[in-house]
């Protein structure tokens, strides 16, 4: 589908078929790195479901159809930020025995542990986010930079960190050929 | 056989002379060894298998109650109030809004914002009463006839004439917890771990209800709980169509034996009440 040149004229009918196109396409890319950043599954649902329905809103603004993949991760970095403040935001008002981890506590979920997804957790998030933006989505220091304002020395020296953390915690685990 | 996004615990090195191999990633940076297959094991994760359809509805309510003609268009980040105020500027408010409504409103402040709410008609959506806590059916549907805002007036008297104030009364903690598990227990509202209980009004209880309270949840989202030993029958349906005449917001209604819950919130997270409890 083209994407006209007058996001303007859109019509919901438009604006619905461009983003079910978006989401045939990358719906598991989005929930894969939600699930990254997030390490909850029914967290990336959400997010993935927020990522679409925001896209939604503005489809328009994607013009160039290569830049899809990019700004679909894009959104659903924003997306991982505002569920952190979410999450932060409960952690303040929530006693601990109030809120239960559907994902966490019970010995068969142990067993099938994520090893690589338990690494990431251990990052702060903006080491995770740095982590997967050069490894999920395959920026480079540069671009990295850019996105979240920060120093590109920043970037380098977070991801030095982070890579040290992970090939300790990941060092009795074999990683997939 | 193994879980696709587990790995097996065996060791390895990763001092193995695969270090050595120096990769180029997209972007022309060198991926070693340890860089490629970490960024190949980020790849595998499990998909549900039928999250491409739930994200096709949750699509699907919104291109139908989000026409986005302009005035409604909301920025991503945008307050729920700011959400309401667009909404509202498509809809003309009444100008004889019954002084019985208005009195009744303006004492509650958990209240105030629903007849405004309930007066915007564009298309609606419900949810279907569930059947006891192992599950909820839920439905949807567009309404094909526009709803009259006399309707609207008269429905909006009729629940909040049936939930006079009383008092505030504040929750304790214990029962702020057990109602918050039993939203999680009924699966159908997600966001309810972030929900702070902002502010908890318990009402006089109408005639043949046993209990009936209205809870802030914040974040623009009121809960009204009803407990009914008897079957009041406008009760019921008034609730109901209360919530198919929601257009700005999502609305959900539900009973189990004597209780019945009545969700209002905002937009963003229809796609999360639409969603059928999985687990």
């Amino acid at each position: 589908m083209a994407i006209a040149d007058s996001p303007a004229k859109w019509t919901a009918q438009q604006r619905h078929a461009r983003t079910n196109q978006l989401m045939a396409c990358h719906h598991e890319l989005v929930f894969r790195y939600a699930y990254r950043l997030t390490g909850c599954r029914s967290s990336a649902e959400d997010i993935s479901q927020e990522v679409f329905l925001r896209a939604f809103k503005s489809v328009e603004q994607l013009r160039d159809p290569r830049a899809e993949r990019g700004w679909l991760l894009t959104i659903t970095r924003n997306e991982f930020a505002r569920w952190c403040r979410l999450a932060a935001a409960q952690r303040a008002t929530s006693t601990t025995d109030d809120v239960a981890d559907p994902e966490a506590g019970n010995e068969q979920d142990l067993e099938r542990r994520d090893w690589v997804q338990a690494a990431l957790d251990q990052l702060e998030p903006e080491f995770r986010s740095v982590v997967l933006m050069f490894y999920f989505e395959q920026l480079s220091y540069t671009e990295i930079a850019e996105s979240l304002e920060i120093p590109m020395g920043t970037v380098m020296s977070r991801l030095s960190r982070a890579k040290s953390h992970l090939k300790r915690s990941l060092s009795a685990v074999a990683l997939p050929q | 056989m193994a879980e696709p996004n587990s790995v097996d615990p065996k060791s390895i090195d990763l001092n193995h002379d695969d270090l050595n191999r120096d990769d180029l990633n997209q972007n022309g940076l060198h991926f070693d060894d340890f860089d490629r297959r970490f960024a190949g094991a980020l790849q595998d994760v499990e998909v549900p298998a039928n999250l491409h359809a739930r994200l096709q509805l949750a699509l699907q309510v919104a291109a139908h109650e989000n026409p986005l003609d302009e005035t409604c268009i909301n920025e991503v980040g945008d307050t729920a109030t700011g959400r309401m105020e667009a909404a509202h500027q498509n809809t003309a408010r009444p100008e004889t809004q019954p002084e019985e409504t208005r009195r009744i409103v303006r004492g509650n402040p958990t209240l105030q914002n629903l007849p405004n709410l309930l007066l915007n008609r564009r298309s609606a959506i419900a949810a279907a009463v569930a059947a006891g806590l192992g599950g909820v059916m839920l439905g949807y549907r567009q309404l094909t006839q526009p709803l009259s805002q006399e309707w609207l007036v008269k429905s909006t008297q009729m629940l909040l004439a049936q939930l006079p104030l009383a008092k505030w009364q504040a929750f304790d903690e214990s029962e702020a917890v057990a109602v918050k598990q039993s939203l999680l227990n009924l699966g159908f509202l997600r966001y309810v771990h972030s929900i702070a209980f902002e502010g908890e009004c318990e009402l006089q209880p109408p005639h043949n209800v046993q209990r009936a309270r209205a809870i802030n949840l914040g974040n623009d989202m009121v809960l009204l709980e009803l407990r009914i030993d008897r079957g009041v029958q406008n009760v019921g349906s008034t609730l109901n169509e209360l919530a198919w005449s929601r257009s700005d917001s999502a609305a959900y209604a539900m009973s189990s034996g004597n209780t019945t819950l009545v969700f209002t919130g905002p937009t963003n997270i229809r796609g999360h009440i639409l969603r059928a409890r999985t687990t």
